[in-house]
């Protein structure tokens, strides 16, 4: 190795270790820079209502500084005359390296040029690079710690806030949440059932768009309400339009009065029941008799417990535990019960095997509760289908349009067939005649049903399934024009609950009403205890489920005095004002509610519209279960009385 | 003779040249370093310092150890520049004719001793102007040539300025370098003692031929310097012109005037040789640095605020030392 390598060589080890000791001393400053000014963020967010991408600037501020202070550090690369120069300055090497590397390269040197470089690679050996710069923390450590302690100090520190500014975030945050939340209700809605009519999708749109609006923009309060009523009044408008149809107006009624269950829930339910009774198996195997095998057997498990086998009437006991048992076993085969359990009891009592006895009165016990579960989920079961609709005429009675429409579509398909006897059409002429009375209220449902009739008098087979499809169309439109006027009042109802919500300065969430959460998931409120797809998972656990329970005190109380679109005196709107923040101008809120006598409070009113609100809600948005529907309807008329 | 003996030559004449004179002069370690340095470089010295420090001897004792002839002038307010330089005079031929004949004055000598120059007028001191730069006198419409090489080592005594002429400027700046000599310790006032009060009379010897010193002088001017070096001498330079771009703070509040060029070449040329005297074949920051004071003190003119004040030239320069970095260059970790 020459000697200018010798040179170069050091100074390149010495050139590379210089580049890592910037680069690490640019960290340690980077760090600094960075802490100061995620302290100077910090502090600032705890002194200034400052928004909140302040403190992700103050978390990033010490990474970003910390990087940046190593790459500024580290990026450039010192010349060789660079290091020469510091390795001359620290090692005191009286620039030897600097002027022997000027001269390697300076031919007319001489003999001087051979003399330095020489000297130089002399000196240079005994450098020592690790030695020359030794990695070690820089001073400002200290106060790179310190500011860092400041920092996570600071986070424990409470923000000084205001209590108007306090009041105007929760102002500012509650609208943005209300519009939220209603933005995303009416796009659920959409999407669940995209609405039929132009118009309501239009309008939908727009109160969804609104919601938007509420939750992106910095509007203020006042605005809010203002834009609320605006579209609240929009809707209500075009609702009251679509109510003037009366064919809508009674299929609202028939549907309110009937607990409208639909043909697939009449579907399913027959699923459920057939399941159910296959599970039980015995016809005869009903709740109460299932209850009193149950109690007979408890008390023979008492007795059975009581059972003392080194006294001397144990025999005679054994032996009357024994007939009793039998008894039982036979009792439940009579009922067409499977319970095996018994016979190995009285094998196992004959045995004189007292524990297995018991082990085996127990599991049947056991047994028998389950299936008096099961028999009586099936004895409510039963009883709900019977509301179903036997034939199309009830079906349209009770204003069950799509039980009405699915057999209308079954007739089609029975006069489609070649195979149709003459008494099968005479039966479904029979069944659509029948019809004919209560389809009048079904706009021209009635029409097609009568041509049908004449047509199969006729035995024009094809024109009569003609004519039942038309029926069955013009049901499926009346359903989705209803399905329309339905979600325009939840809607409505959306938007006046939004008014609420940011009128009283209470969220979304304080008020009860069944929001949707991220993930899909109802929020808490009326609508959290209800299936929120409505449909049967194909598993019975039994005990859980009360979708069937039919009690006398839940039935609906027949018609309300309350037709739609037309409200007594007593439940016009009565418009409420209040002052939520003094000195300001505040819009009135409409609430629908009724003037009671006494010591009514206009909280109370507000309490029980909200209430009444969101129950409307949740049962418009079909939260609640069919069974519930009347009850809940029926309390709050009851509350308006 | 290869560069490498000639530099060990030179380290070797020059410690003897050192042991020589510390047989006489006691002490001043950098006085007799400066002159000797000035010596090498082929420059002439001020000494500067009040009366009975040894300037004189000093400079009697180097013309003793150096083979090469000496004069000695005292200047007096008297004194003319014909005193100094010769003048022609009719001399008779040894045909009877009478003819002007060149009378030599002291000057033509290798080594001259001006002692206490300030005494004489500005007209005799400006004499020596030429001679000094340009190693030529001119005198009775003839030019005539010195002999190499020519020193010219004056002292002067900062006190008792009565009848004084302070040098000009121009005189100032042809002395490459301005050594003030201070009191001696107390060990060195006892040697003192002991070497003039009793009878040894110390005896020196001449160590150094006049060719050699010359070749010794051309082996100086060869040593190499780096370019960052040099760059250095020429920015504290530049740091002493007042109210420049480049100036010093402290250079445009106290000063008149900076350094001349000459300033430059003298800082270069001494830094050379105190790297030969080191042993080092490359000049460095440190030469630079030791030769500021002595090259660039009588350089700096200092203005009315400096006089003043008191401030002086070394305080200037001391302060230019620090606030100009050796390297701009520099990486620092």
């Amino acid at each position: 190795m020459s000697e200018l390598e010798i040179i170069e060589s050091v100074l390149e080890r010495a050139g590379r270790r210089q580049r890592w000791a910037r680069a690490l001393r640019g960290l340690w400053h980077g760090l600094l820079w960075g802490g100061m000014v995620s302290l100077l963020f910090t502090g600032a967010y705890h002194l200034w209502p400052l928004p909140l991408w302040t403190l992700g600037v103050a978390a990033l501020a010490p990474v970003a500084g910390l990087l940046i202070g190593s790459l500024a550090g580290g990026w450039r690369k010192p010349t060789r005359e660079e290091v020469a120069r510091w390795v001359d300055d620290r090692q005191r090497l009286k620039e030897r390296l600097s002027t022997a590397l000027e001269l390697a390269d300076d031919s007319a040197a001489g003999q001087w040029r051979e003399l330095i470089l020489a000297d130089a690679a002399s000196h240079a050996g005994q450098v020592d690079v690790r030695r020359l710069l030794p990695f070690r923390l820089p001073r400002s450590i200290r106060w790179v710690l310190l500011v860092l302690v400041l920092c996570a100090g600071l986070g424990f520190v409470p923000e000084y806030r205001s209590k108007t500014l306090l009041q105007k975030q929760a102002e500012a945050d509650n609208l943005k949440e209300t519009g939220r939340q209603l933005a995303e209700l009416t796009r659920r809605s959409l999407e669940r059932r995209p609405p039929t009519l132009e118009p309501t999708r239009q309008s939908l749109e727009s109160v969804a768009h609104l919601g938007d609006q509420l939750a992106n923009q910095r509007l203020t309060r006042s605005e809010a309400l203002r834009d609320l009523a605006s579209a609240a009044e929009k809707l209500k408008q075009q609702l009251d339009d679509l109510a003037k149809d009366p064919t809508l107006r009674r299929l609202e009624q028939a549907a309110r009065n009937a607990g409208a269950t639909d043909a697939q829930a009449a579907a399913a339910l027959q699923k459920q029941i057939e399941a159910l009774q296959k599970q039980v198996g015995a016809p005869g195997a009903t709740p109460e008799n299932l209850e009193k095998l149950k109690n007979d057997l408890e008390k023979l498990q008492q007795a059975a417990r009581g059972l003392d086998p080194n006294s001397a009437g144990s025999e005679a006991q054994r032996q009357k535990l024994s007939d009793t048992l039998s008894a039982l076993s036979r009792q439940a085969q009579e009922l067409g019960l499977q319970v095996p359990e018994l016979d190995e009891a009285i094998a196992a009592l004959a045995a004189s095997q007292t524990e297995l006895f018991l082990k085996n009165l127990e599991e049947a016990v056991k047994d028998l509760e389950k299936m008096r579960e099961m028999a009586k989920t099936l004895q409510q079961l039963q009883q709900q289908a019977e509301k179903i609709g036997k034939d199309l005429a009830e079906q349209l009675k009770n204003g069950q349009p799509d039980a009405a429409q699915m057999t209308l579509e079954r007739m089609v398909k029975e006069l489609n067939q070649a195979n149709l006897t003459q008494e099968q059409l005479e039966r479904i002429e029979q069944e659509v005649s029948q019809a004919l009375d209560p389809a009048r209220n079904y706009e021209n449902v009635a029409d097609h049903l009568k041509k049908a009739v004449q047509q199969m008098k006729q035995g024009d087979k094809a024109g009569a399934s003609q004519s039942l499809a038309s029926a069955a169309k013009e049901l499926e439109k009346l359903m989705e024009q209803m399905g329309d006027a339905q979600q325009m009042a939840a809607a409505i109802q959306a938007l006046e609950q939004a008014s609420m919500c940011i009128g009283s300065g209470q969220g979304w969430r304080i008020s009860r009403q069944p929001g949707y959460k991220p993930g899909g998931k109802p929020g808490s409120g009326v609508g959290t205890w209800a299936d929120e797809t409505g449909e049967w998972d194909g598993q019975w656990t039994g005990g859980w489920d009360n979708s069937g329970i039919t009690r006398p005190e839940m039935d609906p109380r027949g018609l309300s005095d309350r037709g739609p679109g037309e409200l007594s005196d007593a439940l016009k709107p009565t418009k409420v004002k209040g002052q939520f923040s003094p000195g300001n101008q505040m819009p009135s809120i409409t609430l629908k509610g009724v003037s009671i006598k006494g010591q009514s409070t206009v909280g109370y009113q507000e309490a029980a519209a909200a209430a009444q609100s969101e129950a409307e809600s949740a049962l418009s948005q079909e939260k609640v279960p069919r069974a519930y529907q009347g009850a809940v309807r029926d309390y709050f008329d009851d509350l308006k009385k | 003779m290869n560069t490498e003996q000639a530099i060990q030559s030179f380290r070797d004449d020059y410690a003897a040249l050192r042991a020589e004179i510390g047989k006489v002069i006691v002490g001043h370690e950098s006085i007799v370093e400066g002159t000797l340095t000035a010596l090498f470089a082929g420059g002439h010295v001020l000494l500067e310092g009040v009366p009975g420090l040894g300037k004189t001897l000093l400079v009697r004792t180097l013309s003793e150890v150096l083979d090469l002839s000496f004069n000695r002038i005292q200047f007096t307010p008297d004194l003319m520049p014909a005193d100094i330089l010769g003048t022609n005079i009719v001399m008779e031929t040894a045909g009877g004719r009478r003819e002007f004949q060149f009378q030599h004055g002291p000057i033509f000598a290798h080594l001259i001793l001006a002692d206490e120059i300030n005494r004489a007028t500005p007209k005799t001191q400006s004499a020596l102007l030429e001679a000094m730069q340009e190693h030529q006198v001119t005198a009775g419409g003839q030019l005539r040539r010195l002999n190499e090489p020519f020193f010219v080592m004056a002292t002067q005594n900062p006190i008792d300025q009565e009848g004084t002429y302070p040098l000009p400027e121009a005189q100032l700046d042809r002395f490459f370098f301005k050594i003030l000599v201070g009191y001696p310790s107390g060990d060195e006032l006892t040697e003192v003692l002991n070497r003039t009060t009793t009878g040894v009379q110390a005896a020196v010897n001449k160590v150094l031929q006049r060719e050699r010193l010359l070749e010794l002088m051309r082996l100086v001017r060869d040593v190499p310097v780096a370019s960052h070096v040099k760059n250095y001498a020429v920015r504290l330079v530049l740091a002493t012109h007042p109210r420049t771009d480049t100036a010093a703070p402290i250079a445009t509040q106290y000063l008149r005037f900076g350094s001349s060029p000459r300033g430059a070449q003298t800082l270069i040329l001494a830094a050379k040789v105190r790297a030969l005297v080191d042993g080092r074949f490359n000049v460095s920051f440190d030469d630079i640095e030791a030769c500021v004071a002595p090259a660039l003190r009588h350089r700096l003119i200092l203005n009315f605020e400096a006089e003043a004040e008191g401030v002086t030239t070394d305080h200037i320069l001391g302060q230019i030392l620090r606030d100009v970095p050796r390297d701009v260059q520099a990486v620092n970790v």
